[in-house]
């Protein structure tokens, strides 16, 4: 019964359907606010599914010069891994769906699959525009991959515990008693979110997929299903992160109103990182990829590590 | 003529690049514009337009005969000049000697070789007039 | 030791608005050699032109380009006109400048929108674009076209400003001078855009002498050259402005003279209103041109443009020469692009605001599968383009 129950919550609500149905709204609501921005009308809000649909139904063509086995089952892996990774983050209460201590570096590794799968993609091609993307994603993934994992770990540095859910529902209740700590999960929020722009290859940081320069990068060989696939899968790592950060930093559906049902609480903080990762894609232009490098490790690395810092000095130091 | 005409030079074919140059040092120049390319007869014209650093234009001419069409080129010693005369070797088959990168420039790999589209003697092969649909007179659909 | 991969780029590629084919040869990010092969978009309009009579080939000059039509109208209209011994009225002159301007300013427009496309700031792309439509406007209001005006005839243009269009047209550009100066502040402050674009595309002044650049490309160098200054034409010898130039070399160079050049268009076309003489448009051009020939120069939004016409004393010209400023500023792309890195190819190629359309002017077919080749003439191209079945 309670398998029965797993499977249901996995598979509809909040797992798989739900997260399907949130990445194609939160791909329209980008969409949508990145138009505006700009001072155009933009997209209605069935676009990302008719864009989906309208994938689906297109061939599939697969270049002669590429493994077809390989070409083929990467967006799967790229799909699996971010599926998968929502199984351990609450959405409508602590803990999930899925939940045991050790489950964030889990999660934190899950989430670096796709840009591996996309490096794999881009080589499988065996297209110049394809493998000069999937280098990008890679040499990209050095930049912020470290200051992600940083920013990560600090909640769960000052809160000890590896436990998503758990710091889900601790965190809230901590900063309220200990205000201090505002300051390095605020940091540690901020790096978190920079860095997820990068690791969604978002702008500034949409090197890999940088239209004018390599076509699409890894995805320019890729053609019907298996692009509808790719899509599907990045769209639902933005959802992804987006629940993680608001699970890690704010809280996730651990409400700061006390009546307010925990699903509203999480729909609300989600949306609140999605404007703000849009609004980063809207303002600015798209970077170099040794401008990125330096970036990374120059500001943002040294950021995490100064949140982190804090915490351990004056939490385990036993200062406050 | 106008100031942007300017004034009209002619010299001998072979003494080009010794007159580009002196030009060069004497600092006059202002800008190569372009090189033309005509023919006149049984003879090829090539013109070299430059602006004067005194706000006037000067153009210097040089004939070369159909038969023997070469003459020196000038992109050694002023790189602006190598695209130029790439464009009149492909459409008017003069050959500019020391040429730095002498590859066609504009007309495909197919073009079929000395064959000058801008030579008098070359007309294109068009297709009769023919009544078509949607043309006035034509057979309506 | 690092692989060299060939990265070819073009005919069809995202970043070209038009067609022409790069063979870069890249060491990983850096580019080490770079070839460069045009002529697709060549139209054979030199040879045309010498089967039309003038007033058939001012038509066809004009469209050798969309973007600066009124260019090489202009150019062609005043080298025949010199060979005709024609002196256009004033007001026609004024007239012509106030077109060409208000083409000048939907040109940069467009270009600072490439630019910004070709970083991969969208944003500046799209209201860029939309305040160009106030340009765009203004000419439709003008002359009744976006492109292609058909505002010059052989002897003076063939269309006046009355007093509503003139009201309009301070209106629009008051609307344009904000949004310049918008502009202008973005391309010296926002920091994506100045990381893309300064230190980007170096053109050293020498090398830019030595290869014949012109225009924004040879000024953000910083040579000193405007033909609306050097050579005036048109009403420009009696209209004040500054040449803009910029010691800079590099992208971020020629986008401050660009900028620049915006206000610069905006002051002299109030210029013109205010001082607009009167009297008639157009003077009566005969037919049949006197034997002779002229060079006309026109500082088009790209740099110089340069039209030579022969006549040998019958109604048709015996050769017309075109030369765009895209061929003139092609030869310096080369050094611009040496040493530079994959990512910034978009942007050096976008800064010289390439357009290839002026540059090429023969079509081939080649048969599918084989190396056959056909040359296609004027007519048979005239009846494809018509026609309602394939033939």
């Amino acid at each position: 019964m309670i398998i029965l129950w797993g499977f249901l919550q996995a598979l509809i609500f909040p797992g798989f359907l739900f997260l399907s149905v949130y990445a194609l709204f939160a791909e329209w609501l980008d969409r949508k606010l990145f138009a505006q921005m700009q001072n155009r009308i933009g997209p209605p809000l069935i676009q990302p599914l008719a864009d989906t649909i309208k994938l689906f139904s297109k061939e599939t063509i697969i270049p002669k010069a590429v493994q077809a086995g390989l070409f083929t089952l990467l967006p799967y892996f790229s799909f699996a891994a971010v599926v998968t990774s929502f199984l351990f983050v609450p959405v409508y209460a602590t803990p999930a769906i899925s939940s045991f201590p050790g489950d964030l570096v889990i999660v934190a590794y899950l989430l670096t699959i796709p840009t591996l799968v996309l490096s794999l993609a881009g080589w499988s091609s065996d297209s110049t525009y394809s493998i000069l993307g999937g280098i990008r994603a890679l040499t990209q993934l050095f930049a912020y991959e470290v200051p992600f994992f940083l920013a990560l770990f600090t909640p769960a540095l000052l809160l000890g515990t590896w436990n998503i859910s758990e710091i889900a529902a601790r965190l809230p209740g901590y900063l309220l008693a200990n205000p201090f700590y505002f300051i390095p999960v605020l940091i540690s929020f901020l790096v978190g979110i920079v860095a997820l722009q990068g690791k969604l290859e978002r702008k500034p940081f949409d090197i890999p997929d940088a239209e004018t320069e390599i076509v699409a990068g890894p995805f320019t060989e890729y053609s019907g299903r298996l692009l509808a696939i790719f899509r599907l899968s990045i769209d639902m790592e933005m959802v992804c992160g987006a629940s993680l950060l608001a699970a890690l930093f704010l809280g996730g559906p651990q409400p700061f109103i006390s009546w307010m049902p925990g699903i509203i609480s999480y729909l609300l903080k989600t949306l609140a990182i999605i404007f703000i990762l849009a609004y980063i894609k809207a303002a600015v232009g798209r970077i170099r990829i040794d401008q990125m490098i330096r970036f990374g490790w120059q500001i943002l690395a040294p950021l995490s590590l100064v949140g982190m810092l804090m915490v351990v000095l004056f939490q385990k130091g036993g200062l406050i | 003529m106008s100031a942007q005409t300017g004034s009209w030079v002619e010299i001998p074919a072979g003494e080009v690049r010794q007159w580009v140059a002196d030009f060069l040092d004497s600092g006059q120049m202002r800008v190569l514009s372009t090189i033309t390319g005509y023919q006149e007869g049984e003879r090829i014209a090539i013109v070299y337009h430059f602006v004067h650093k005194e706000s006037a234009g000067l153009n210097l001419r040089v004939f070369v005969p159909l038969s023997a069409p070469t003459l020196p080129s000038i992109s050694p010693i002023l790189s602006a000049g190598l695209l130029y005369e790439r464009e009149i070797q492909d459409l008017l088959g003069v050959t500019f000697e020391g040429i730095l990168d002498p590859r066609r420039l504009i007309l495909p790999e197919e073009f079929p070789v000395g064959v000058y589209p801008l030579r008098t003697n070359y007309h294109y092969h068009g297709a009769e007039e023919k009544e078509t649909p949607g043309q006035p007179g034509g057979k309506a659909e | 030791m690092s692989e060299r991969m060939i990265l070819p780029i073009g005919p069809q590629h995202p970043l070209l608005k038009e067609p022409i084919h790069f063979k870069f040869t890249i060491e990983g990010e850096l580019i080490v050699e770079a070839e460069i092969r045009m002529g697709y978009n060549h139209r054979g309009i030199e040879k045309a032109a010498e089967e039309r009579t003038y007033l058939q080939d001012l038509y066809l000059t004009e469209r050798i380009c969309g973007i600066c039509s009124h260019v090489h109208a202009t150019n062609f209209a005043q080298a025949t006109e010199e060979i005709m011994g024609l002196q256009i009225p004033p007001r026609a002159a004024y007239l012509r400048v106030v077109v060409g301007e208000l083409e000048r300013i939907h040109s940069h427009l467009l270009w600072l929108g490439v630019a910004g496309h070709e970083v991969g700031y969208d944003t500046l792309f799209m209201v860029s674009w939309r305040d160009r439509e106030i340009a765009q406007d203004l000419l439709e209001i003008i002359t009744g076209n976006r492109v292609n005006y058909g505002m010059n005839t052989l002897g003076g243009v063939r269309k006046d400003l009355d007093a509503e269009q003139i009201d309009q047209t301070r209106k629009g550009l008051q609307e344009l001078a904000e949004r310049t100066l918008y502009y202008g502040n973005v391309v010296s402050n926002e920091t994506t855009f100045i990381a893309r674009v300064a230190n980007v595309g170096v053109l050293p002044k020498e090398v830019a002498y030595s290869s014949g650049a012109v225009g924004p490309t040879a000024r953000g160098s910083g040579l000193d050259y405007d033909v609306r200054k050097h050579l005036p034409y048109a009403a420009y010898g009696e209209i004040p402005f500054e040449v803009v130039t910029s010691p800079r070399g590099d992208v971020l160079g020629r986008a401050l003279v660009r900028v620049g050049e915006l206000l610069e268009s905006v002051k002299i076309i109030r210029y013109c209103l205010d001082h607009l003489p009167d009297g008639p448009i157009a003077v009566k051009a005969p037919r049949k041109v006197p034997v002779g020939e002229a060079v006309s120069r026109y500082e088009a939004p790209r740099g110089e443009c340069i039209h030579y016409v022969r006549s040998n004393g019958s109604d048709k010209p015996s050769r017309v020469k075109v030369r765009a400023p895209t061929m003139g500023n092609l030869a310096s792309i080369r050094h611009c692009l040496l040493n530079q890195q994959v990512a910034d190819i978009p942007i050096i190629l976008a800064a010289i605001d390439p357009c290839f359309s002026c540059t090429d002017r023969t079509v081939m077919l080649v048969k599918e599968g084989t190396r056959e080749a056909e040359v296609m003439g004027w007519e048979e191209l005239r009846l494809r383009s018509i026609a309602r079945r394939p033939i």
